[in-house]
């Protein structure tokens, strides 16, 4: 669905990408995964279409099986904000139904109704009162939530999400984990999920490609990149993993130069 | 046991929201003892936050008693807080948001000496290159800005200036969360060094157990304002007794390799 060839995108002198090729086939769900100033949100946004005016943009972005997708209609996006796909002085109804109406030709009351049976799905208490109100009077994570029916409201085939659990605490993080994992299986989805999680890349994913300072360090199906990382970045990333087998109270390993993988003595 | 270095009792506050009074904190019991590590652990909104500001004074709570090495901070007038506040510091979230974006890392780490005249002015800078040292950042940090730091460089800075005035107790609120994970065992390993060195006690807020797991020896979970559950990390976490408890570690991501 998505033929990513030798992409490379600059911001002024500051190359954020460099020469990315990567692919990601009808119904699979892959894990971008990556630190800050990876390129790992740069890669999502040139897919989306979405990069700033003045970003230097050489390669190509194909979409193979789909014939001139539109975003929202054919490409839904969640970003980790909600704030960037909600308008604060709108509705949450008026939001998610204008994207029926303008993708789909609902008229307004169909697309209401629609409205109101995405967000029961997603789990937001009375949805039919909720349509009514703004984004302020919702939880950070009910808001994503939103974000996410709005994303989905006019049924598109591969959606995009861009860190839509980190801004939230782990407990609410594993709630909306569960709802995308849902959602992508019942209708089907293309997922293409930027992380910088490895464990949630691990959850979510059916393939990994993991970037560090705009590089592709290496890709493929996750239980084979994990089971025998080939990069040593990567296992740098796993050994330095955190989790409920982490020993307790130890001095923990640090990833150092060339990724070599420290545990200093306490 | 030794006497707590921090000692909290009976803390309530409520809040009013939108027409409704909501309990932030309802009737909170918590001790920490000197030099360890006691994480406070639970989802937004159980309250966690508004305990580490009642603690730092920047939240006044409705009633209950916090004592610091004996003495009782909520009674205290504003110039014997001053003369204490050296003793107990706090590190943030968000090491971008803690700096005065026009203030030079001397600046940053010179100015508690400063407000607290600990050191004279001919000292700060090699007062400032020590601490610098004792973090592990390079000496020529000193002169460069916030935003020219690296997010790891920042909360190193932060941790730096929470303990220019060797404090007894300095409160931890998620000092990792917006870490890469490159840089983030580090973070932790250096806390780590500090209390052993120092003798410094920590307040640790956060959401994720993994995160407590890896440097705190007690945890208390909170839930709507309550600390359900207290104890000794192992135990707590090998033997959950609440569903809250249950719930903060089910949320916890696990590598999957299926």
């Amino acid at each position: 669905m998505i033929a990513v060839q030798n992409l490379s995108v600059a911001y002024g002198t500051a190359q954020a990408l460099d020469a990315i090729s990567l692919t990601l086939a009808q119904g699979r769900r892959l894990a971008v995964l990556g630190e800050s100033g990876s390129g790992k949100s740069t890669l999502a946004m040139a897919i989306c279409g979405l990069l700033p005016t003045g970003a230097r943009t050489t390669g190509r972005i194909g979409f193979p099986t789909l014939n001139a997708p539109v975003l929202g209609r054919d490409i839904g996006v969640v970003f980790q904000d909600p704030a960037g796909s909600l308008n604060p002085v709108l509705t949450i109804g008026e939001q998610i139904a204008e994207v029926a109406v303008v993708h789909r030709g609902h008229t307004w009351r169909e697309a209401e109704a629609h409205a109101a049976r995405l967000l029961d799905r997603m789990g937001i208490p009375r949805p039919t009162e909720a349509l009514r109100r703004h984004p302020h009077e919702f939880s950070g994570g009910q808001r994503q939530r939103i974000a996410l029916a709005a994303a989905l409201a006019a049924d598109p085939v591969l959606l995009i999400a861009d860190e839509p659990t980190s801004a939230l605490d782990t407990v609410v993080q594993h709630a909306m984990v569960e709802l995308l994992d849902s959602l992508v299986r019942e209708r089907g989805l293309t997922l293409l999920f930027v992380t910088h999680d490895i464990a949630l890349a691990s959850m979510l994913a059916d393939e990994v490609a993991i970037l560090h300072a705009g590089r592709l360090m290496e890709s493929g199906p996750v239980a084979q990149v994990f089971r025998t990382p080939a990069h040593a970045y990567t296992r740098a990333l796993l050994a330095a993993r955190l989790d409920l087998d982490t020993p307790l109270q130890h001095r923990l390993p640090e990833i150092g130069a060339n990724f070599t993988v420290v545990t200093p003595h306490g | 046991m030794a006497d707590p270095l921090l000692k909290i009792r009976g803390l309530r506050k409520t809040f009013t929201r939108a027409g409704h009074t909501v309990a932030a904190l309802d009737g909170v019991d918590l001790d920490v003892p000197p030099g360890t590590t006691v994480a406070l652990a639970g989802a937004s909104g159980s309250g966690k936050s508004t305990l580490a500001r009642c603690v730092m004074r920047l939240t006044a709570p409705d009633a209950g008693t916090i004592h610091l090495a004996g003495t009782e901070l909520l009674a205290l007038p504003e110039p014997a807080l001053r003369a204490l506040r050296p003793r107990f510091q706090m590190v943030f979230q968000d090491p971008s948001a803690a700096f005065n974006p026009r203030a030079t890392v001397l600046r940053a780490l010179s100015d508690p000496l400063r407000l607290h005249n600990l050191a004279p002015r001919h000292e700060w800078r090699d007062r400032a290159l020590a601490l610098l040292q004792m973090v592990r950042l390079p000496p020529d940090l000193i002169d460069r800005r916030p935003h020219e730091l690296s997010g790891g460089q920042r909360q190193r800075v932060a941790i730096a200036r929470a303990l220019a005035t060797n404090p007894r107790l300095v409160v931890l609120d998620e000092p990792v969360s917006a870490l890469d994970v490159s840089v983030r065992n580090a973070v932790l390993n250096l806390l780590q060094d500090l209390q052993d060195r120092t003798g410094v006690a920590y307040l640790l807020i956060s959401h994720d157990l993994a995160v407590v797991r890896a440097i705190a020896r007690t945890v208390a979970i909170m839930e709507a304002g309550r600390i359900v559950e207290h104890g000794p990390v192992a135990e707590v976490f090998a033997h959950p007794a609440t569903d809250t408890t249950r719930r903060l570690l089910a949320a916890v991501p696990r590598l999957s390799m299926a």
